[in-house]
């Protein structure tokens, strides 16, 4: 069965090599015969990685130890879905996974195509074509899943159990999937520019979705991950700047400038050579992302030392920016302008400065990674950026993201009248300030949350403005009050969809800045039937027990939890000792609702009782999670193919 | 009578340049809150060879240093929440090492540890604990920030 893994990746590599050569070579001879080949070989290339894959898969469910990455990623007791998430887990499985991603989107991608062939198309293909080349060559050269064991073992390693969470299941592959999408948006401009084309609007609108596709997954993706440290790692968030982190977050923030740009250009022929940079800096952002975390480029505590997997991604990484700087810098002509910003408070405008702001945004992301090697080169003494340090960067570039969310939908395009942008913003301005004085005098609160949440209001009075408006219009067409709301968010699903988007993000900036300005935390030693106050509620240390399992001796403690001096609810924290890692595992217990999560760790356990626990309250981090949710909504509203197009032009 | 023809070149050129003020402006006061907040958060990576023959000279500042668990030296009160255990690191030096806050869960001998605090009189005191995860490439931080 290995064998046949195996082989099927050879083949892919085969059929990679042998696509984007013939499409490029039936390009020049002017053959369509050549290019429909090179076609059929990414049919090929695609069921070839799924073979591949599905061989995996076998040796990974019948825990065939004779192969090295099975042993080290699976066990007899391991429960069957950590068996499949197996698939991923371990560094060449998760590239193998990419790569079939890649293939899958990719074929996807060229049969959307079939009628509308255009001069981009081999070239598009062979871009495709080469990326799966370079990671099937990868695969067999650094990073062999099929690699035979190197002892022959009996039982499996079973993987690290702090990944035996669900959000193994579901994190990987998703930030995969979303990196893998990247790469499509990236070999259709570089295609177009390559075969001399500028993009029209129709064109752009094709390509939307693919952008589309990638931003979600991989923010949802980051978001998971998020959400399965804050569960499953026990110190009270869900985010600590980790060079890995920031890696995966570099990208996403690119592609959002990305995505809004692209808007631009579809509308007003703008942009177009900031899309043909981003959209091939976030794909190589990807690929950077993957060399930090797996090839020690950066000084971190996730630093894996150096491997021949880290010395490929950054040799393709180079590759990639040479060729990508080369095709751009040779077709800049294709990239002029077809319209110049007029005034500062034009929406094209507002436009500009979004993209501006999240590109600086990754570039500080990106500065703070790197900083301990670049101040090391430049002035000999290593210097690093706290978390706190981030924080701090977040907290500043925050409120200019909420203003350029709040104040874009008023904007006109060229430019703004003064006195018609004073008259919308009276109402904003008006609940913001409101706001603003509820959150000082409810909480005493810093000012920054003041500020904070006043702008929060201001915006999502401006979005639901601009749903009552449009609304409105089709009421007073003689529409239905529910078919009004229904058409009005099918027929202009892209704006709509934007907008709701917009909101998802106005709720996780709730969570995110209730849970970083008003957690609680307390720490405390408790015999049993003591009990310590934390915030609202009354912990009483019950009990506490040991249990021993093949995997692990578990410890746990059970707190009883009053309100208002009546019992509501019991916590069981836990921490727990796993025998084949030689290590604890902290498993906290969680309480949550829309207010506040009730977050308790169980820090030690003595042999005479005595408990150690520390205790967080995170007021409204539940939204966080919420305004993911909301974002996927939104994202789906906006690439549906719903209705037909409304007579207003959608954003 | 027409109107003076408006040169179109002259028509842009302003709006450009307003452009670039503003935006330099916006940049330059939001490029000093970073720098400023930065310099306050950010902190010096030492060995701990360099810390102990600075001594005196880091005394307020915050600092990094990374080093290996002292096999046995790790000891945990669970009354007063105290961590106290030793960092070694190639050049054989031993730093001694005082952590108020949650035994963090990838503590064992020889584990890979950043501490981040600051020095006074031959000890440090860590407000916060960076652990290097033993698997393969996840990402599984345990840093135990102290408020």
């Amino acid at each position: 069965m290995a064998q046949i893994g195996y082989a099927a990746l050879l083949l892919t590599l085969i059929a990679g090599v042998y696509s984007a050569v013939i499409v490029v070579w039936g390009r020049q001879r002017r053959s369509a015969e050549m290019i429909e080949s090179g076609k059929r070989g990414m049919v090929a290339a695609a069921v070839l990685c799924s073979i591949s894959v599905l061989s995996l898969l076998y040796l990974v469910l019948t825990n065939d130890f004779r192969y090295q990455y099975v042993y080290e990623t699976t066990s007899t007791f391991q429960p069957l879905a950590y068996h499949i998430s197996a698939l991923w887990q371990g560094q060449s499985g998760s590239i193998l996974f990419w790569l079939w991603t890649l293939s899958l989107l990719s074929l996807f991608f060229i049969l959307l195509k079939r009628n509308a062939i255009q001069p981009e198309f081999p070239y598009e293909i062979a871009i495709l074509a080469a990326l799966e080349a370079f990671f099937a060559l990868l695969l067999l050269a650094a990073a062999n899943p099929f690699a035979p064991a190197v002892e022959a073992y009996t039982e499996g390693f079973g993987g690290n159990p702090l990944l035996e969470n669900p959000g193994m299941i579901y994190h990987p592959p998703t930030v995969l999937i979303g990196y893998a999408a990247t790469a499509i948006p990236f070999a259709a401009i570089m295609g177009r520019l390559l075969a001399g084309m500028t993009a029209d609007a129709a064109w752009l609108r094709n390509l939307r979705p693919w952008v589309l596709l990638s931003w979600l997954l991989l923010g949802v993706g980051i978001l998971l991950g998020a959400q399965w440290a804050y569960v499953e790692l026990g110190w009270g968030g869900y985010w600590a700047w980790d060079p890995v982190e920031n890696a995966s977050l570099i990208p996403w923030l690119i592609n959002t400038a990305f995505l809004h740009a692209l808007i631009m250009q579809e509308r007003r022929g703008m942009f177009k050579l900031w899309n043909a940079i981003l959209a091939s800096a976030t794909f190589l952002l990807c690929i950077f992302a993957t060399w930090v975390t797996r090839g020690g480029a950066v000084r971190s505590v996730h630093a894996f030392g150096a491997s021949s997997v880290g010395d490929f991604f950054l040799g393709g990484l180079i590759v990639l920016t040479i060729f990508s700087v080369w095709v751009i810098v040779t077709h800049r002509k294709q990239l002029k302008s077809d319209f110049e910003i007029q005034a500062l408070g034009s929406r094209e405008a507002a436009f500009l400065y979004t993209t501006l702001l999240f590109v600086a945004a990754a570039g500080l992301v990106l500065l703070g990674t790197v900083f301990p090697a670049l101040s090391e080169a430049i002035t000999g003494q290593q210097i690093a950026w706290g978390a706190e340090s981030f924080d701090q960067i977040t907290r500043i570039l925050t409120p200019f993201l909420l203003v350029l969310l709040g104040v874009c939908p008023i904007l006109g395009w060229r430019r703004t009248e003064g006195s018609k942008l004073l008259q919308s913003l009276l109402i904003p301005i008006a609940v913001a300030l409101i706001a603003a004085a509820g959150v000082i005098l409810l909480s005493g609160g810093p000012t920054y949350a003041a500020l904070a949440f006043g702008l929060v209001s201001f915006v999502a009075v401006t979005i639901l403005a601009e749903f009552y408006e449009g609304w409105r219009l089709r009421l007073r067409k003689g529409e239905g009050p529910l078919r009004a709301l229904l058409h009005l968010i099918t027929y202009s699903h892209r704006r709509y969809g934007g907008y709701l988007v917009h909101l998802g993000v106005l709720l996780m900036v709730i969570g995110i800045t209730g849970q970083s300005l008003y957690q609680t935390s307390q720490q405390v030693a408790l015999n049993r039937g003591e009990s310590v106050t934390v915030g609202s509620y009354k912990l009483q240390y019950v009990d506490s027990g040991t249990e021993d399992s093949a995997a692990k001796r578990r410890f746990h403690a059970s707190l009883q939890v009053y309100r208002n001096g009546q019992p509501q609810f019991s916590l069981e924290p836990e921490r727990n000792y796993h025998y084949n890692v030689e290590q604890w595992v902290t498993e906290i217990a969680l309480r949550s609702n829309l207010a506040e999560d009730l977050y308790v760790m169980l820090l030690g356990l003595e042999d005479n009782g005595l408990a150690t626990f520390e205790i967080l309250i995170n007021p409204l981090i539940s939204w966080l999670w919420l305004g993911g949710v909301v974002v996927l909504l939104g994202t789906v509203l906006a690439v549906l193919p719903l209705g037909r197009r409304s007579a207003s032009p959608a954003v | 009578m027409s109107a003076p023809e408006v040169n179109p070149l002259e028509k842009s050129r302003s709006p450009r340049i307003k452009l670039f003020i503003a935006l330099a402006v916006v940049a330059l006061a939001v490029g000093y809150l970073i720098v400023s907040s930065v310099r306050e958060t950010s902190a010096y990576y030492m060995t701990i060879n360099e810390l102990q023959a600075a001594g005196p000279a880091v005394q307020n500042k915050k600092l990094r240093v990374a080093g290996t668990l002292v096999e046995n030296s790790a000891q945990w009160n669970p009354q007063k929440l105290m961590l106290n255990f030793t960092l070694t690191d190639k050049g054989n030096q031993q730093l001694p090492v005082s952590y108020k806050g949650a035994r963090p869960d990838m503590f064992k001998d020889g584990t890979e540890v950043i501490v981040e605090g600051t020095y006074t009189n031959g000890d440090f005191q860590a407000s916060n604990l960076l652990l290097k995860c033993p698997s393969k490439y996840q990402d599984a931080t345990t840093s135990q920030a102290q408020k």
